[in-house]
């Protein structure tokens, strides 16, 4: 990485530089120098449920130079990594924005072997949602987590996701089909509207039907 | 691979020209049944769907006809989502023109729809999702053999409200033990 670009990503002390930072992470895009480590990270089971194809460091390359996501860093998906404070990767967050229904669709990753897990998962999903939150008007954050992945449902528990259902046998995970647990994190705003079951609004109604 | 399903009403079919796409699936895009975003693709965006294959044969999202047995013109879509590789859990949907509602017909479209996924691919689980407020639609779900699964809370807010989405789905072992299975037929229409 060149010198100034290294020096833009990091403070005086050496500590990483990002957009947020808590007591052990500090978030930030990528880097083209960090795709390597990214893949590592990516790869590990269970880290995007769902999506157990094989990533490449030439694969992840592609979704880096992609002309909607350049850096990957887009209107529709963003990916962050987590640091350490000596500036070494512990994980990542990727986020789809549907723009039509106001929400995110957040997936979270710590590496498997690193001491501290669960703190530092939880931190991961609080750091997130404190970001999101400071930047917009957040409505809905969802998140998928493999029914079996107690410590990752842990951690969004933790930071205020809600269980909405687990739906069995929904992904291909190490030899055998697995149900995909759906958590939602909800503004207090959208809690607070009137929702479907307290009356139905008149534009639900087709025409002619009867009020 | 067969690509045409149908039963004693409906038929299951890629769609035949650009123009049959448009009629249909842009036409709809334009709509606002209150239950539903706005489901818009631009002209541009379809055109580039069909000249790739028809716009059915890909990973994600594809798009094939429903055409009613008793008249030769499309009367819908459906959307069907096609597995990547290790995917064993797919998404399937209807959309009918107005003037097509309320003969459940969308019932047979999706048992069509479900036996396509399910005899083509290794799918474990085949699901769909409507808003909390379409009645007909959730209906129509159960009628055809899946469950309700659960609920995604703030799907969208319209007028003030918060939308709620409901999920239902149904396994493969479910499937195969709907009694409407025998009346699924598979075979291109020569006529």
């Amino acid at each position: 990485m060149h010198n100034s670009v290294h020096e833009l990503l990091h403070h005086s002390d050496g500590r990483p530089r990002g957009f947020v930072s808590g007591q052990h992470l500090t978030l930030r895009p990528v880097m083209e120098a960090d795709l390597q480590r990214l893949a590592d990270y990516m790869s590990e089971p269970g880290a995007r449920p769902g999506a157990e194809a094989p990533l490449t460091l030439q694969a992840l390359k592609k979704q880096f130079e992609d002309e909607k996501s350049p850096g990957m860093w887009g209107d529709e998906k963003k990916t962050y990594l987590a640091l350490a404070l000596d500036g070494s990767l512990r994980g990542f967050i990727t986020e789809r924005t549907h723009m039509s229904m106001g929400q995110h669709i957040a997936n979270y990753h710590i590496g498997l072997r690193h001491e501290q897990r669960d703190e530092l998962g939880c931190e991961l999903v609080a750091l997130h949602l404190r970001l999101l939150n400071d930047w917009q008007r957040l409505l809905r954050v969802e998140a998928r987590a493999l029914e079996e992945d107690q410590p990752k449902r842990a951690w969004l528990e933790a930071a205020g996701f809600e269980l909405e259902f687990v739906a069995p046998r929904s992904v291909f995970h190490l030899g055998q089909a697995v149900g995909l647990a759906y958590y939602s994190w909800l503004s207090p705003e959208l809690k607070a509207l009137p929702g479907w079951s307290e009356g139905e609004p008149d534009y639900a109604r087709r025409p002619g039907e009867e009020a | 691979m067969q690509t045409n399903y149908y039963n004693e009403r409906i038929r299951l079919r890629p769609f035949r020209s650009f123009d049959e796409a448009q009629e249909i699936v842009f036409a709809l895009g334009l709509m606002d049944f209150g239950h539903w975003l706005p489901e818009y693709w631009s002209l541009q965006s379809l055109r580039g769907f069909y000249e790739r294959d028809g716009m059915f044969g890909h990973p994600g999202p594809n798009f094939m006809a429903l055409e009613r047995q008793d008249g030769a013109a499309a009367c819908g879509y459906m959307y069907l989502e096609l597995p990547r590789v290790g995917q064993v859990a797919c998404e399937i949907g209807t959309m009918l023109l107005p003037q097509h509602h309320g003969l459940g017909l969308g019932v047979d479209a999706k048992q069509l729809g479900m036996s396509l996924l399910f005899e083509h691919y290794p799918l474990q689980r085949v699901f769909a999702k409507t808003l909390a407020s379409n009645t007909p639609a959730l209906k129509s779900m159960l009628r055809c053999g899946m469950q309700y699964r659960g609920v995604w809370r703030g799907f969208m807010v319209r007028g003030g409200r918060r939308m709620d989405a409901h999920i239902y789905d149904i396994l493969r072992e479910q499937w195969q033990a709907q009694p409407w299975l025998g009346r699924v037929s598979r075979g291109a229409n020569y006529a």
